[in-house]
């Protein structure tokens, strides 16, 4: 008990002390039934449920420092990878009127580019089942450019592999105005012992009312291997609670004609809080003939 | 597959027809979706969340007396820096970048002006607003009671 009011007092400082200390995060959890391959299963589903703190401190004038350090947990058995958190995006930056250098673990900026395409993102009709380059790499520095850019954004990130000797990097062009939304970008030997590898991305959305549209374009090389493949998705805000969104890919990036499809609704209790219903097939010519159908409920803050 | 395909022409076809039924309110998502856009970091400043959610929870745990956010000045524009007008009266300027900013920093130096000033009054003599790289400037230039040129 004494703990639990030690920990509390602990979030209560956080909270009030550091004034520009955010504290933000989400819990989702689904209950599905999984069909793969024929083996049937009900699982309870932790969907990359996160904690994490971020925020800034003003060094001078236009100088600040900014920081994030977030870590996942799981909602359904308290078990990732043998911990109770592990380690996601975590960084330190310095963010100036000429942009932000950070140096940490982040997403690279490929993967951030179809951020807003992905509208089954963390679930099983993610798009990292079709798509290469969902990385989130160790020993970055990474530069952003500023927000006087205006609907512009680049970001280039180097890659310093501790691992393989290898060191890589990866890029990316966006513009983001009036719901359009554009971005192309390139990894080269961001996979850790993997040779030759280069990734190219383009991505585009488009919000018109209460409709979006995303589509996404990908190719792949290694040395031993290369592909390419495609991505729509379509989300269509019913009213203010009911959400429709569907999304279809394929490429044989991965595996030789692996297809992902996934269709669902959310019912948005308010802006924080959601329930959700999926079915997602994922299937391809080698292995896989998956299907989930799932119910969930995500809690942001 | 391909029904598939067809299942998803038909519904963005519906969809379609259905645009400019509502448009989206520009406002601040939940943090976590902030953090998670292509260019968070240059958008952690647009949106305050001190007190949102599980944040404001905090920061009133235990009956804090100290004011909420959006009783303080923002802490992610331009700290304040003072300007010399004539020799009797003052001024301020801050860099604003959005509306909430905007609101705050008006707030912030209303109230330093007129703890400048007690116990007279700090009356507004000119707030103007210039264009900057980083976004708008606010100037506000006050002169206590009783205060002249001359």
């Amino acid at each position: 008990m004494q703990k639990k009011i030690l920990g509390v007092a602990a979030l209560a400082l956080v909270g009030q002390s550091a004034g520009a200390v955010t504290l933000y995060g989400k819990a989702n959890v689904a209950l599905q039934h999984a069909d793969e391959a024929g083996d049937r299963e009900i699982e309870l589903q932790s969907n990359s449920s996160r904690i994490g703190l971020m925020g800034d401190n003003a060094i001078a004038e236009d100088v600040l420092v900014i920081y994030r350090l977030e870590y996942e947990t799981s909602v359904d058995d308290g078990d990732k990878d043998g911990q109770t958190l592990t380690q996601r995006n975590i960084y330190l930056g310095l963010q100036t009127r000429y942009g932000t250098l950070m140096g940490g673990v982040y997403d690279s900026p490929l993967k951030t580019s179809a951020s807003k395409v992905d509208l089954f993102n963390d679930l099983e009709g993610d798009i990292r089942n079709i798509f290469a380059g969902e990385n989130r790499s160790k020993n970055v520095v990474q530069y952003v450019s500023p927000k006087s850019w205006g609907p512009l954004t680049a970001k280039a990130a180097y890659v310093t592999k501790e691992t393989d000797g290898i060191d890589g990097w990866s890029t990316s062009l966006a513009y983001d105005n009036n719901g359009l939304y554009l971005a192309a970008a390139v990894d080269r030997d961001i996979e850790e012992n993997v040779e030759d590898q280069k990734t190219l991305r383009l991505v585009s959305s488009y919000t018109l009312g209460a409709v979006m549209l995303g589509a996404a374009w990908e190719k792949y090389e290694q040395q031993t291997n290369e592909g390419n493949g495609y991505f729509a998705s379509l989300q269509w805000k019913l009213t203010d609670k009911w959400i429709f969104k569907t999304q279809y890919g394929q490429s044989d990036i991965k595996v030789e004609g692996r297809e992902t499809f996934s269709i669902g609704g959310d019912y948005k209790f308010d802006k924080r809080t959601r329930a959700f219903v999926y079915y997602t097939n994922n299937e391809d010519d080698v292995i896989r003939d998956d299907n989930y159908l799932g119910v969930g409920m995500e809690l942001k803050f | 597959m391909s029904n598939r395909l067809q299942t998803l022409s038909l519904t963005l076809i519906l969809a379609l027809v259905s645009i400019g039924a509502r448009a989206e309110r520009a406002e601040c998502e939940p943090a976590v979706d902030m953090i998670e856009s292509n260019d968070a970091v240059n958008r952690i400043s647009e949106c305050d969340y001190r007190d949102e959610g599980l944040n404001g929870w905090l920061a009133n745990l235990g009956g804090s007396d100290e004011p909420r956010s959006a009783d303080t000045a923002p802490a992610n524009i331009t700290p304040t820096s003072q300007e010399a007008m004539g020799e009797k009266g003052f001024g301020f300027k801050q860099t604003v970048s959005d509306p909430l900013s905007l609101v705050q920093a008006r707030y912030s130096i209303a109230q330093q002006a007129a703890a400048r000033c007690a116990p007279r009054v700090a009356n507004l003599v000119t707030e103007a607003y210039k264009s900057d790289k980083q976004g708008t400037v606010l100037v506000m230039q006050f002169r206590c009671d009783g205060e002249s040129d001359d």
